[in-house]
């Protein structure tokens, strides 16, 4: 270990020393008014005057992590004797940490990536990354336009004391579901896929000259497509490699590939004399398939999921290792495509990342899979783990007496006696018990009127579906603010007190919100009525007869009746919120102080 | 013959509604029925009941009935009688099925007649077996969740039997009931007559049996004729069942008491269809229901409480020692649940205020129930 290193310095025109830790991780200074210490690890440059100058002295320019620019100290080293010695010491000590840590910096920036490609998309953000990524809100938002419909008009009516930024903090809080649920489906990616079948060439008509052209054909190749091809066929890649700019340009080296035998053969479709002959693809209609197949065989690990050993005795067909009957090379093919198509899969399959399990394990089965697989049924029965749920039953409350006291024995008595007595069955009522019976049958009649009623009624308000709308909006946007503000009520600090007050009023707006479209639906209503009457009139006046005017529904009273109970939660809440306010500043006006606790 | 007159279809049980049972419970406690008696005497409010069960088992000859007694401290069985029959010491009122005053047995149609007698010695043999002290101490008890647990097995029993290939040689011994009926399925529900008010210490029980109810099929009708039963409203809700209270009326003069009339216009206009008939009716329903529960630890109706995570059980407030009483696990608190708000803004200087109790519990209408959990 180095040891630590003292030397006489000056800075800012003070003596002082100048004092490297023994683990060059410091230095610090020490003059006799002052002192500067900085970290090794945020030196960003070191300089030193050149030999030849008169004073010997060192430049550290330090990056510390919170400012925006960087610092520089100088020290001037004002040993009498060995400036220029404790100059170098100085310099060779820290050159190569700070070196280090360059390093250090510029290659955490690279292997960081990497680790993040590797992690799989399934990883789940957590809240706080939710929260915070604005992107990921704002495009959630422009998707959902009910969602963006119902936070634009929250926006509007939010009071100016709270910022934006706490109000979407409040808004997402309840919604970091459908965030995640964003940030996952954007996360998608299509997989890998055949190209080669994709690609279509379509018959356009042109006009040429005289109205009468030849089909041309076109077709779009975008640059993903590309890629995937070369990547499933790397043939095609040495091909244009070696073509490409030398012989064909690139439009022209895809439009003649499209069309040629080679690009048949790789789909697995059969080769007829019509397609036509070209030379340059055609020299490689024979090469051999089996040369792309190294990159699968060379992977770094293959699961093993087969015991091929183990499976030797129980192989009932015993065919042997010849692939399948699809998969034969077979250069006579009647139907090529069954074995490209399989191989093209095996390709893709290649190229796509295992879900097997992450690759850089230790080969074989892990600890789980070895006790997931191994047989269990013949083994005793383990240890009962479970914990028993104790369940009891409340104790039976005494019964309350009512004070009245019915005596008990007169009561048993009397009933005895109501039952022994020997009775017929009344075989009419009498005069009061047809009275009673009667209004009892109103009675079941009356409420079997209000059970259709309230089964019938539950669709049609009488509003336009614009009113509906906008009531909608003032029951959404007003069921946000109470949130928001029983959310402060309860949290019990005293800091946000005026957001309460705020937020109170804010209520209370919303109430008058309420009452403005119920006073539109009632204008629509009455020009409504207006209407209605003058048809009646009309017809009045033709035929003598009146027109029975049905009331017309809707209006006010409709959207009162829709609101009622989102205005009884906003009073309630007003009136809770008046009387801790007032209760309040009762306490504080006594000046009670004991300390303030929470539970 | 029998093809001509086509008397066939009245006892064609396959393509008639199936037979229907009703299960009456009817509430005898003395005390209940003695504060009822200037407005609704006993024995008229029986004479109602029996016109409705006659009524129940004229429609249909495969149609059964089962009356229970939810005494003060247990359950009867008053009709049918139980097999060693109401106890040879009371005064005649006790028979076998053969000896009834001939007069009776004359003129009236047999099963109603047997059906009159048992209820009334069951009833008198009830009354009689009752001793004062316990009605003092049961002041207004009534053992509904027994008499639910009761029918409902008894319902279950004879759904086993009714059900084609099930157990069907058993005989059926309720009277009134033909062997036709037994190889079709039967539809069943419960009637409570109820007189006095809910117990808290039943709700679990209640609750029990509601589901039960719900999963056999069983239609829970109530009718109360004082007090409220809350928890019989909510089982009445979950099954489809019809729940009312009679209405208050005067006392009448002699004769029959005219609130007995409303009795039994209500009997039977709400509860006489069965459950093939409710189909096809719109029933009338009381209208809200509520649909509130009790705390575990004092009994209290609760609409906002805390709730073990574990047991599931309901607290009014959170139980001493933070243990759930009912499974003994530890139970942790949510961290702010009971601050108190702070609606005034705090003054520079360095004194500082002390809130008024504000409610943390209980209260507000947006806020949600809060929740204890276990620790591990």
């Amino acid at each position: 270990m180095a040891s630590e290193i003292n030397l006489s310095a000056s800075y800012k025109k003070q003596d002082g020393t100048l004092v490297v830790t023994a683990d060059r991780k410091a230095v610090k200074w020490t003059g006799s008014n002052s002192s500067a210490s900085l970290l090794v690890s945020e030196v960003i440059n070191l300089g030193k005057s050149p030999d030849t100058s008169a004073k010997a002295s060192v430049k550290l320019t330090v990056q510390r992590p919170g400012m925006a620019a960087p610092e520089s100290y100088v020290f001037v080293f004002t040993s009498p004797t060995a400036a220029r010695a404790e100059q170098t010491t100085f310099v060779d000590a820290l050159r190569l940490v700070i070196a280090a840590n360059k390093e250090k910096a510029e290659g955490k920036a690279e292997p960081r990536p990497e680790p993040k490609a590797d992690r799989p998309d399934c990883e789940v953000d957590s809240d706080e990354q939710l929260m915070s990524d604005i992107v990921l809100q704002k495009s959630l938002l422009s998707i959902d336009p009910q969602l963006r419909q119902r936070f634009d008009e929250a926006l509007k009516g939010k009071p100016d004391t709270i910022t934006i930024s706490q109000f979407s903090a409040h808004f997402w809080s309840t919604r970091i579901h459908l965030l995640r649920a964003h940030a996952i489906e954007k996360k998608q990616m299509q997989g890998p896929y055949n190209v080669l079948s994709v690609v279509k060439l379509d018959n356009v008509e042109t006009v040429e000259g005289d109205g009468v052209g030849e089909g041309k054909l076109r077709m779009t190749l975008s640059k993903e497509q590309i890629q995937d091809v070369f990547s499933q066929h790397p043939i095609v890649r040495r091909i244009y490699n070696d073509l490409v700019p030398r012989v064909f340009a690139e439009m022209d080296f895809w439009a003649k590939f499209f069309v040629s035998r080679l690009c048949k053969k790789l789909k697995g479709e059969r080769i007829t004399d019509m397609d036509p002959a070209i030379g340059a693809f055609d020299k490689y209609l024979n090469f051999d398939e089996k040369d792309d197949r190294t990159k699968q065989f060379t992977a770094t690990y293959i699961p093993r999921f087969l015991d091929l050993d183990g499976n030797e005795q129980n192989n009932s067909q015993r065919r042997g290792n010849a692939p399948d009957i699809m998969m034969r090379p077979n250069p006579h093919d009647k139907v090529p495509i069954l074995r490209v198509l399989n191989m093209t899969s095996e390709k893709l399959m290649a190229n796509a990342p295992p879900s097997d399990g992450p690759a850089h394990n230790p080969v074989g089965m892990d600890e789980e899979t070895y006790r997931e697989v191994r047989l269990r049924d013949l083994q005793l029965n383990s240890q009962d783990n479970q914990i028993r749920l104790i369940r009891r039953q409340p104790k039976p409350a005494a019964p309350k007496s009512d004070g009245k006291g019915i005596d008990a024995k007169d009561a048993i008595a009397a009933v005895c006696a109501e039952v022994s007595r020997q009775r017929d069955l009344p075989a009419e009522l009498g005069e009061d018990g047809d009275r009673e019976a009667t209004s009892a049958t109103n009675n079941l009649i009356g409420r079997i009127k209000r059970t259709i009623a309230r089964q019938a009624s539950s669709g049609d308000v009488g509003l336009s579906s614009d009113q509906l709308a906008s009531t909608t909006m003032t029951h959404n946007t007003t069921i946000e603010f109470l949130h928001y503000f029983w959310d402060v009520y309860y949290s019990g600090d005293e800091s946000r007190a005026d957001e309460l007050s705020k937020l109170a009023e804010t209520l209370l707006k919303s109430l008058e919100r309420a009452a403005a479209v119920a006073e539109v639906a009632e204008t629509e209503r009455m020009e409504l009525l207006r209407l209605q009457k003058a048809q009646a009139d009309q017809y009045l006046a033709k035929t003598g007869k009146r027109l029975r005017v049905d009331p017309v529904s809707g209006g006010r009273e409709a959207v009162k009746a829709l609101l009622r109970d989102t205005a009884r939660a906003v009073r309630r809440a007003d009136v809770e919120y008046k009387q801790t306010f007032a209760e309040q500043m009762a306490a504080q006006a006594q000046g009670a102080i004991p300390a303030h606790s929470q539970a | 013959m029998d093809g001509i007159d086509a008397t066939d279809h009245y006892l064609d049980p396959k393509n008639g509604p199936p037979p229907s049972l009703l299960v009456v419970i009817l509430d005898t406690n003395p005390s209940s029925w003695a504060r009822l008696s200037p407005t609704l005497p006993l024995g008229d409010a029986l004479s109602a009941l029996q016109i409705f069960i006659n009524a129940h088992l004229a429609i249909s000859p495969t149609n059964q009935t089962v009356v229970l007694a939810s005494h003060i401290d247990r359950v009867a069985w008053v009709f049918p009688s139980p097999p060693n029959g109401p106890s040879a010491a009371t005064n005649g009122a006790a028979f076998p099925s053969g000896a009834l005053p001939p007069l009776q047995a004359a003129n009236k149609y047999h099963p109603f007649a047997v059906l009159e007698a048992t209820i009334t010695a069951s009833l008198a043999d009830l009354f009689a077996n009752t001793s004062p002290e316990a009605v003092a101490r049961a002041y207004s008890a009534t053992q509904v969740a027994g008499a639910l647990g009761l029918a409902l097995n008894y319902i279950n029993r004879q759904q086993a039997l009714a059900r084609p290939g099930g157990e069907a040689n058993k005989p059926n011994t309720a009277p009134g009931a033909d062997d036709l009926g037994a190889k079709a399925l039967l539809t069943s529900r419960i009637l409570v007559l109820s007189a006095s008010s809910d117990l808290s210490a039943q709700y679990s029980n209640i609750m029990s049996s509601m589901f039960t109810a719900q999963r056999l099929g069983v239609a829970i009708d109530v009718l109360t004729l004082a007090g409220k039963m809350v928890f019989l409203q909510q089982a009445a809700d979950a099954t489809n069942g019809v729940h009312m209270a009679l209405p208050e009326s005067e006392p009448g003069g002699k004769g029959p008491s005219p609130r007995s009339a409303a009795l039994l216009q209500f009997l039977m206009m709400a509860y006489l269809p069965d459950a093939t008939a409710r189909k096809a009716l719109v029933s009338p329903g009381a209208g809200e229901v509520d649909f509130r529960t009790e705390c575990f630890c004092h009994q209290r109706v609760v609409d906002m409480g805390f709730v073990c995570a574990i047991c599931l059980s309901i607290f009014c407030e959170p139980p001493s020692g933070n243990i759930c009483l009912s499974c003994d696990n530890p139970l942790t608190l949510p961290p702010k649940y009971n601050v108190k708000p702070a609606v005034v803004p705090r003054k520079k200087k360095a004194k500082r205020k002390r809130p008024a109790d504000g409610n943390g519990v209980g209260s507000g209408v947006a806020t949600p129930a809060d929740v204890s959990t276990p620790t591990a």
